[in-house]
């Protein structure tokens, strides 16, 4: 039972991940707490269950029809993520960072309430897209199996992890977005192109965002319009815990969160009860502790 | 700023009546908004299907029917605010609404203080119908339903070993458990595990991995189908074979389309059967699937429709549509033909009808047998 | 972290003239409200909005203080609401004169052994408090051993318990189980004992109050208790998150206003997610609605409210937060004590945000937990930000508009009314962008704050 219980927290620890890398992207470029981005995931999976319906690519499962689907979320996504900077919060660039905290939750609830009226509230089953099934064992091990599409999942979680900190590092891109990240008026001053750089990490984040939708809606295939709710405030949690801003803090967070979750839920008398309560009593914990996140850097203010 | 202000109040208080005098106005209060939509919606359709189909029979009392749908965003005060303004706004007749048992009970006491009839299509919770005399159901109440899932289970499956997965945040399911479990102890049985999720899980393996530690011999989930269908795939994907059981909440073609052959061999207790032979049952299928383009009716929309023309029966019954009035031709109903089986209104003003248990079996859901109260 | 100016700090009299007609405008709301008496007159569908105005009015002024004057950022309003709601609710139901929904008036208001039960409760509380409190600064100390003791122990501590706990489920024996159910068992039996011995007392005492007075009294304790069981939770949410900035503390507050919906809803005794019905108070006539007696309360509250908290910001003690929230390094240097401040200004926030809970119990009654999530929180916080961060006559306006958009909306033709919340979430976007440019500043009295 405890392997299983392990795995089982590994496997939605991932997801978490998965949704908290996007967070954390682009937390640490604007400084932004960007409450849509779980409506930004819901969009993504949306697009693929409607985009496998018109093309009927859920007949036969295929790699290639899979990598459309996802390329068309992408795309979706990626639209709708440079759509709602422009209009929503490149008014307020220059306002308190609350002002844009405020029409963060504008957008998201005008997702959530605008997608139950386009999409209908009632859930919908998500078609199996992977080629042999996503529930059927990758391997086992002492009577424990593991689901392919949890392997998946974990693997893209860690490849878009290793390709976003590449990515921010050792790019020319990257170092404009560090640039930005640290101050807006500085990074100007230098030649940057603030817009295009805040487009760009938005962009960035939604097509992180449609990709986790759609891995997600693979492996529990109930699409809604409210589905993006809780695993955003959960990947928020799982962002705040490992360190907002930090690539693989956010992983580490994700399966910290995902581990607690289950071990609270699995060990401790009627512990399933208090599930929810757990994340947040580890998140308190942990930020008594070390107030900057596991893996964040203690910033140390000048005076 | 100030006439900003005033603009919206004028708008405010310029309420629009869409209802000619002489319509008999319902309204009808329900989640068609926020996280429980889906039942609120489906609940709408039947009503709406109910109404158009008195309205083309000629009405009631020679009069048309008009629906006043008012949202209540699956909130609680909301629902309150809903019911005040139907009451006091529209001057509706009688109310139709809620789904869930924690609405109903916060809007009940407006009701009751306005001398307005309510019927309640879907809340299960015993106490719904005792906060006043003119508080109805049209449903089975969860000691009801919960017991016959549990005597079902020992008596025809024989099985001993229960084990409980419910659903936290919802009152429905609540009541299920706690009715499900005392039956199955007082028969001298056992539930070796209890255990919970919250509506909108998605991941419920860490509860099940647990559950199948204690070997049960069927386990009981009284939850909403968007959560259940995940967790029967779940189940059989960690090695459980037991049945799963549930209550009228897993009533939806979506059972399947979302579990897939996970759902194949588990039990759940019903309103009806799509295989009955009965007409009333037939012809709601039917004229549902064709205004509402093919959908597959739900429990919800099933339960909207039968408070519906029950309501529309007792007014007819009760020759006009003064609360006292009707409230009495509500109580009187008896033996009333609904599409959901026949219901008569007891003492408490609870529905009393049968139960029928049905298993799927190839993701469709094949009658078992039936119960009577 | 800005260092702007603000703008009402140097002008107390300029400013107090400005918002002194408030007051002319939350009297003319009470002196409506005590018009109202009788029903009929009033239509009890706009009796409910203008009693939510105030509620919330009283809640957004309250949210004010702590993310707009103290410049903390908190997200768990909604969760010393409900601490208020239920507690001061559970009282009225136990000790409180009642009228049932059915309209047959339950003769008997018990308000000193409502008063007792809240001074049991909080003795029991602060026993807890120390025995956890001890627990922390026995972890804390060892950071005087090494750096990284706490956090270790404090893990260790997690685990043992955890694994121990879990491991004893049905063995009372294991011995974290053991100090658990002694230490923790202790409370609610030391609780039974005080009750059961002032009760007989308590009854007698109120025996002696004139009749008339009993039920005003009932009230006043189930809401003063209410608030200081807020008051409490805020005090042990706020010390220890407090020390966080920003966005750290955004989340922390949310969590802690998500453990106490978490806590109410496995909570047997207040219905869990059944929810808990209140009977309600009745006006001097008898008949059943609420509104009619709750009405001055509510406004007499709101007022009570904004008067103390717009006092608390011009006075010495507002300036010293307002310094703190500027600039805290600086403030310290000039020997503010930031800690302190801090957790005044949250204690009172939470203290008024539980009074407008247990009214709410109140008036409404019927509590369910799901009224408290952090769309709630969310909700309170559009609010004191739409009305400008710092200003109290904005957070009212702002208070006033979003409570009657929605009403306003549903009120529409069907085509409107049906996509209700979508023009909702779009007309707050719209404000906010609208906001943002200088010549539509309507609302907008407030500071321009930054966040962290």
């Amino acid at each position: 039972m405890f392997l299983q219980q392990l795995i089982n927290g590994i496997t939605s620890g991932a997801i978490y991940a998965l949704i908290a890398v996007g967070y954390t992207m682009v937390y640490g470029v604007l400084r932004l707490i960007n409450f849509a981005h779980g409506d930004i995931y819901m969009i993504g999976a949306m697009t693929g269950l409607y985009a496998s319906r018109w093309m009927k690519l859920s007949d036969e499962p295929r790699w290639s029809s899979l990598l459309l689907v996802l390329l068309m979320a992408m795309i979706v996504c990626a639209i709708l993520g440079a759509l709602i900077e422009f209009l929503a919060y490149r008014p307020l660039r220059n306002q308190p960072r609350i002002n844009s905290l405020i029409t963060a939750i504008g957008i998201s609830m005008f997702l959530e309430f605008g997608g139950q009226q386009v999409f209908g509230a009632t859930p919908q089953a998500f078609p199996e897209m992977m080629p042999g099934g996503s529930g059927t064992a990758m391997f086992t091990f002492y009577g424990i199996s593991v689901a392919r599409v949890d392997v998946l999942i974990l693997a893209t979680t860690l490849l878009m992890m290793l390709a976003l900190s590449w990515m921010v590092m050792k790019t020319r891109t990257g170092l404009a977005l560090r640039a930005v990240s640290f101050r807006f008026d500085t990074a100007a001053l230098m030649g940057i192109n603030i817009n295009r750089i805040v487009s760009f990490t938005f962009v960035l984040g939604s097509i992180l965002a449609a990709v986790a939708g759609v891995l997600v809606a693979i492996k529990f295939p109930k699409v809604d319009p409210l589905m993006g709710l809780m695993p955003g405030v959960k990947a928020f949690i799982a962002a705040v815990l490992g360190g907002i801003g930090n690539l693989p803090g956010a992983v580490a967070g994700g399966l910290l969160l995902g581990l607690v979750e289950v071990f609270v839920a699995g060990y401790m008398p009627q512990g399933s009860q208090y599930r929810d309560g757990a994340a947040f009593v580890i998140l308190i914990a942990v930020l008594l502790v070390k107030p900057s996140g596991l893996l964040g850097k203690n910033v140390i203010e000048k005076v | 700023m100030r006439s900003t202000l005033s603009a919206l109040l004028a708008v405010f208080f310029l309420s629009i009546g869409t209802a000619i005098a002489q319509d008999i106005k319902i309204g009808h209060f329900g989640s068609l908004t926020g996280g429980t939509a889906t039942f609120g919606i489906s609940t709408r359709e039947g009503i709406e299907l109910a109404a158009d189909e008195i309205n083309n029979a000629g009405g009631v009392l020679g009069r048309k029917i008009v629906i006043i749908n008012e949202d209540d965003q699956s909130k609680p005060e909301e629902a309150v605010t809903a019911v005040q303004k139907l009451i006091n706004q529209d001057k509706v007749v009688a109310l139709l609404g809620e789904v869930a048992s924690s609405r109903s009970i916060a809007a009940a006491p407006v009701a009751q203080r306005a001398r307005i009839p309510m019927v309640s299509p879907a809340s299960t919770n015993p106490k719904v119908t005792q906060l006043g005399n003119y508080i109805f159901r049209t449903c089975f109440i969860d000691p009801f339903q919960g017991s016959a899932m549990a005597n079902f289970a020992m008596k025809n499956l024989k099985l001993k070993r229960f084990a409980v997965l419910y659903d936290v945040k919802n009152d429905y399911s609540l009541g299920l458990r706690e009715f499900f479990t005392q039956a199955v102890q007082k028969a001298g049985c056992e539930v070796v595990a209890d255990e919970s999720y919250g509506e909108g899980d998605v991941d419920f393996r860490a509860q099940l991995t647990k559950i199948k530690n204690t070997s049960p011999e069927a386990i009981y989930v009284p939850g909403y189908y968007a959560e259940v269908a995940l967790i029967c795939r779940q189940a059989r994907e960690l090695g459980i074979t037991v049945p799963l059981m549930g209550g009228d909440g897993w009533d939806s073609d979506k059972t399947a389309e979302i579990g897939g052959d996970a759902v194949n061999g588990n039990y759940f207790t019903n309103h009806y059967s799509e295989q009955e032979d009965r007409p009333a049952v037939k012809k709601f299928v039917e004229t549902y699937r064709r205004k509402y383009a093919g959908k597959t009716p739900d429990a919800m929309a099933i339960l909207g429709y039968d408070a519906m023309r029950i309501l529309a029966d007792a007014i007819t019954r009760a020759g006009g549509t003064q609360g006292r009035l009707v409230r009495d031709a509500l109580a009187a109903t008896h033996d009333f033909p609904a599409a959901s089986g026949t219901i008569t209104i007891d003492e408490n003003r609870n529905a009393r009808k049968s139960i029928v248990v049905l298993k799927i079996e190839d993701r469709k859901f094949k009658f078992v047998t039936s119960i009577q109260p | 972290m800005s260092s702007r100016k603000s703008d009402q700090s140097g002008h107390a009299l300029g400013s107090a003239l400005k918002s002194a007609w408030l007051l002319p405008a939350l009297f003319g709301l009470w002196w409506i409200g005590t018009r109202v008496e009788n029903p009929g007159v009033f239509d009890p569908y706009y009796a409910r909005i203008v009693m939510l105005i105030g509620i919330n009015i009283t809640l957004a002024v309250s949210l004010q203080l702590i993310n707009g004057i103290s410049g903390q950022f908190s997200l768990g309003h909604a969760g010393f609401m409900a601490v208020g709601a239920y507690i001061g609710s559970y009282a009225t139901t136990t000790f409180g004169g009642i009228i049932t929904p059915k309209d047959d008036l339950i003769d008997f208001a018990n308000p000193c052994a409502m008063a007792w039960y809240f001074i049991c409760l909080g003795i029991v509380v602060g026993l807890g408090i120390v025995v956890v409190y001890g627990m922390f600064a026995l972890i804390r100390e060892s950071s005087r051993l090494h750096a990284s003791l706490p956090g270790i122990l404090m893990l260790l501590v997690l685990a043992w318990v955890i694994f121990d706990v879990s491991a004893s489920a049905g063995n009372p024996v294991a011995p974290a189980y053991f100090v658990w159910s002694r230490i923790f068992g202790l409370l609610p039996r030391t609780f039974d004992t005080l009750m059961s011995a002032g009760l007989p007392a308590a009854s007698h005492c109120s025996a002696w109050l004139p009749q008339v007075m009993l039920k005003p009294i009932c009230f006043l304790t189930a809401l003063f208790g209410g608030g200081v069981f807020a008051a409490i939770a805020g005090l042990l949410v706020g010390l220890p998150t407090l020390r966080l900035r920003g966005d750290y503390l955004a989340i922390a507050t949310l969590g802690a206003g998500e453990i106490i919906r978490v806590v109410i809803t496995n909570s047997e005794p207040l219905g869990r997610a059944t929810g808990l019905s209140i009977p309600v108070y009745a006006n001097s006539a008898g008949a059943g609605e609420a509104a009619h007696y709750i009405f001055p309360w509510v406004y007499g509250v709101a007022l009570i409210t904004t008067l103390l908290i717009w006092r608390l910001k011009h006075s010495a003690k507002g300036r010293a937060i307002a310094a703190v929230r500027e600039d805290e390094i600086a403030a310290a240097a000039m020997g503010i004590d930031i800690t302190h401040h801090k957790v005044i200004a949250f204690i009172i926030g939470a203290f008024f945000a539980g009074v407008a809970g247990a009214l709410y119990g109140h008036y409404d009654g019927y509590l369910n937990p799901n009224t408290f999530n952090i769309m709630r929180s969310i909700e309170l916080v559009v609010m004191v930000t739409l009305g400008g961060l710092g200003s109290i006559w904005g957070a009212i306006v702002a208070a006033i508009v979003l409570t009657l958009l929605p009403e306003v909306l549903r009120n529409q033709p069907v085509f409107i009314k049906e996509s209700r919340m979508v023009i909702y979430s779009l007309l707050l976007v719209l404000i906010m962008i609208c906001r943002a440019k200088r010549p539509w500043r309507w609302v907008l009295r407030g500071r321009r704050a930054d966040l962290a």
